[in-house]
């Protein structure tokens, strides 16, 4: 039997409401890729934002839940939380987004994302969403907070980047081959389907020197807020279990996730490397954000592992 | 002869140098060194590190254990490759900021103004405009100023270019915009603090050590044992565990785990402290966390004896099994013994009568009573002799240990600082960016009727972003309608 999380006590029932949203609003994107019907753009973007509404809500709700049964620290623990969590910043990065550049096209990917991260959450059998009237003594530290929420703004942050890196990777292809390109024009006359999205998706999407200083802001931001989130996060170490650094597979790979972005920080200083690499280190980047968000935690045990059930407690 | 050869071994130096140098300040080399630590490092995440060699032996088997170790593998974050790419990574990174430095300080302090000099070496990021017009420079240079300074602010040392241009070449008249230019140190800066990072963990890790220990309840203890050899470490001081205890919540869920230690100094109580999770104990540069917890396995049986025919009368002893324990009950003796082959679901030892020396036959079986027993919420284990004497079994008798950490941090605050400068300077080079922009207008040649003139601009962003191109683009549409 599928269990699915929805309770209205614990606030994951509007967590699901808003899943059935983002996935209203991703159908919406996605035939506006076809028609490119201002009106579904718009449609999807008012849904977006109210499903954002909604998540604060429902945190507000979940927070004052956790509250009243004795947990004095923010409900952001366990696997649920997390997935939660890490959709309601990708919604936040593609409003800021689409604030600030005209990004219809990008919302097809983001709320991808965002429905993805919040279907793994409601309905992934070790994601549950009781929130239990206990925590691990580790965890009882407002440090967490901090690290999470500086994690989170730079997971949303590369989730952004590698949306906008696969617009410039689809669009840079059509430029860099002419040749192809007319061949689908000629492969379009005959209505192939399939062509013919790929040329609206093209022609919808920003101009390509756009997508590719785009990706670099939102890449430096997530760089930005990764650092900050490492730094607290080895600040609460040193605090709880001895020592700010311990190889433990999380922090590794948070380090090679470090590794991976000032690379592409530093690689554009590299002058023969165009946008094409950077797109692809993006894109590469969030496979190894992926890794260290969700891998290292259901692949290999660590101190980080989430509390999930039958998982042996961490001090 | 011995000159000439003395000046070319010098110049070989300074080209072999100069090379060096060249090779460890470039960003490919950086980019590798990024690249192969990665590598490394994803390797030991994927191969448990410090685990036991048993433990190596039975996952991966005697060979490829062998060429694990050999490899480096099994301790790959202490292996001499990793530390190498390390320090080579450190070397590129000092080696390139003080290549850069006193480049970009100089640049800063005292920038190049001349025109020409930035035409020259524009590079890829700069954008090159040419314009005409018919209009006198002066006027031509005063719209300039109010459709560039929107943006850019108020033009740098015009008054000295005019003066040095007036000097060389009469007439011609420029304006020189540069914004944010004093945050090209941010990228040094967020070097520097990195660099400052690494000398804080280096120090850390020469004078300072990591190292753990368990303590018995009651024990005190002068030496822990250090995490990266497991050799152990004399303490400046001793550390007495008073007491362990673990807290629970009403579901039976850890809530915290508690050590009460007393640090001692020649005999002498210095304090006492509680520690838990999160809460270390900080004493002379010394920090003590609470790290794990267990106990030794039980030796003896908490064995609570009656004396059926006084009820008030009981005593507690903890039996060793096989030993012969007296009861003071009518001069019997028992002992407290396991069955050789327990029957399943059935309680495994049993209590041995010895009356007058003699084993009495039949062992004394234990039956379940339906109490609990307050400490350890099971089941109360009952058996008697003859209406005379109960024996209630009433648990095992453990030795609690608290497992510490105890960590001689030195210079932490070393890597706090230089964690601090980096993401400072992070913030400021990632969302200050110089740009720069001349703007040259070049008077007609002496001729009357040829009245043009021409009109320079170089734009130069720091970062090449296209947000930056288009604004020039606009500006200069809306400057071509003022002239």
């Amino acid at each position: 039997m599928i269990h699915i999380n929805a309770s209205i006590l614990d606030g994951s029932f509007y967590f699901t409401i808003s899943l059935l949203m983002i996935a209203l609003s991703l159908v919406g994107y996605f035939i506006y890729i076809f028609t490119s019907s201002k009106l579904f753009s718009t449609a999807s973007f008012i849904i977006v934002i109210s499903a954002f509404a909604l998540q604060t809500f429902a945190f507000i709700i979940r927070w004052r839940y956790s509250y009243s049964i004795g947990i004095d620290i923010p409900p952001l623990i366990d696997l649920y939380d997390s997935l939660v969590f890490f959709a309601y910043v990708i919604l936040f990065g593609f409003i800021v987004l689409k604030l600030f550049y005209n990004f219809d096209s990008l919302g097809f990917i983001m709320t991808f994302i965002a429905a993805a991260s919040l279907a793994f959450a409601t309905f992934y059998p070790l994601s549950t969403s009781t929130i239990e009237p206990f925590i691990i003594p580790a965890l009882r530290s407002y440090w967490l907070l901090y690290h999470i929420i500086a994690l989170f703004l730079a997971y949303g942050a590369f989730a952004a980047s590698f949306g906008i890196g696969i617009l410039f990777l689809i669009k840079y292809k059509q430029i860099d081959n002419p040749e192809q390109n007319k061949n689908i024009n000629q492969a379009a006359n005959k209505s192939n389907p399939f062509i013919l999205l790929y040329r609206q998706f093209i022609k919808l999407s920003p101009p390509i020197e756009t997508l590719d200083e785009t990706i670099y802001k939102v890449v430096v931001f997530g760089f930005l807020f990764l650092s900050i989130g490492i730094v607290i996060g080895a600040a609460w170490a040193d605090n709880a279990w001895g020592g700010y650094w311990s190889w433990d597979p999380k922090e590794t790979w948070s380090l090679i996730t470090w590794i991976a972005y000032a690379i592409f920080i530093h690689a554009r200083l590299t002058k023969d490397w165009n946008g094409k690499k950077m797109a692809w280190i993006a894109v590469i980047g969030f496979a190894v954000v992926i890794v260290t968000y969700l891998g290292v935690d259901l692949i290999i045990p660590g101190l980080h592992s989430y509390a999930t059930p039958g998982s042996t407690p961490i001090l | 002869m011995f000159q000439l050869n003395f000046l070319i071994k010098i110049k070989t130096q300074n080209f072999m140098l100069s090379k060096l140098n060249k090779f460890f300040s470039s960003v490919k080399l950086a980019i590798i060194l990024f690249t192969l630590i990665a590598a490394v490092s994803i390797i030991g995440t994927i191969i448990d590190q410090g685990d036991t060699i048993r433990q190596y032996k039975t996952i991966y088997g005697d060979n490829v254990f062998h060429i694990l170790y050999w490899l480096g593998f099994l301790n790959i974050y202490n292996s001499w490759y990793f530390i190498g790419l390390a320090a080579l990574l450190i070397l590129t990174l000092i080696v390139s900021s003080a290549n850069r430095t006193p480049k970009i300080i100089k640049e800063i302090i005292n920038p190049d103004l001349s025109f020409d000099n930035a035409l020259q070496k524009k590079g890829f990021k700069a954008k090159y405009t040419t314009l005409q017009s018919s209009k006198n420079p002066e006027e031509i240079l005063t719209s300039a100023e109010k459709i560039f300074g929107k943006k850019f602010g108020a033009p740098i040392n015009i008054n000295k270019i005019k003066d040095k241009n007036t000097k060389k070449n009469t007439g011609t008249h420029s304006l020189l915009y540069s914004k944010n230019s004093i945050f090209r140190i941010s990228p040094i800066v967020a070097h520097l603090g990195v660099i400052v990072t690494l000398i804080g963990v280096l120090l850390g890790i020469i004078l300072g050590y990591r190292s753990y220990t368990n303590i018995k309840v009651g024990e005190t203890i002068h030496h822990s044992y250090l995490l990266k050899n497991n050799k152990p470490i004399i303490l400046p001081f001793k550390i007495k565990l008073d007491n362990y205890a673990t807290k629970y919540y009403k579901n039976g869920a850890v809530k915290s785990y508690v050590s009460t230690l007393t640090i001692m100094k020649k005999h002498i109580n210095i304090l006492t402290k509680t520690i838990t999770v999160n809460h270390p104990l900080i004493y002379d540069g010394i920090t003590i966390y609470q790290a794990s917890y267990g106990h030794y396995k039980p030796t003896a049986a908490r064995i609570l004896v009656l004396n059926l025919k006084n009820k008030n009368k009981k005593t507690l002893l903890y039996a060793a099994p096989g030993k012969i324990y007296n009861s003071k009950i009518n001069n019997i003796k028992f002992s407290f013994n396991f069955f050789k082959k327990p029957e399943k679901n059935h309680i495994p030892f049993y209590i041995s009568i010895i009356k007058n020396n003699k084993k009495v036959e039949r062992p004394l079986i234990f039956q379940e009573l339906p109490y609990k027993s307050n400490k350890r919420n099971e089941p109360l284990l009952f058996t008697e002799y003859s209406n005379n004497i109960a024996f209630i079994f009433d648990g095992v008798k453990t030795y609690y240990y608290s497992g510490v950490e105890i960590t001689k941090n030195v210079d932490t605050d070393i890597v706090w600082i230089g964690s601090a400068i980096l993401i400072f300077a992070l913030f400021f080079s990632f969302f200050f960016n110089q740009q720069s922009l001349w703007v040259r207008v070049i008077p007609s040649g002496t001729s009357e009727k040829d009245k043009t003139n021409k009109i320079e601009i170089l734009a130069i962003p720091h970062k090449k972003f296209a947000s930056f191109y288009s604004m020039i683009d606009k500006n200069i549409e809306e400057f071509k309608k003022k002239i």
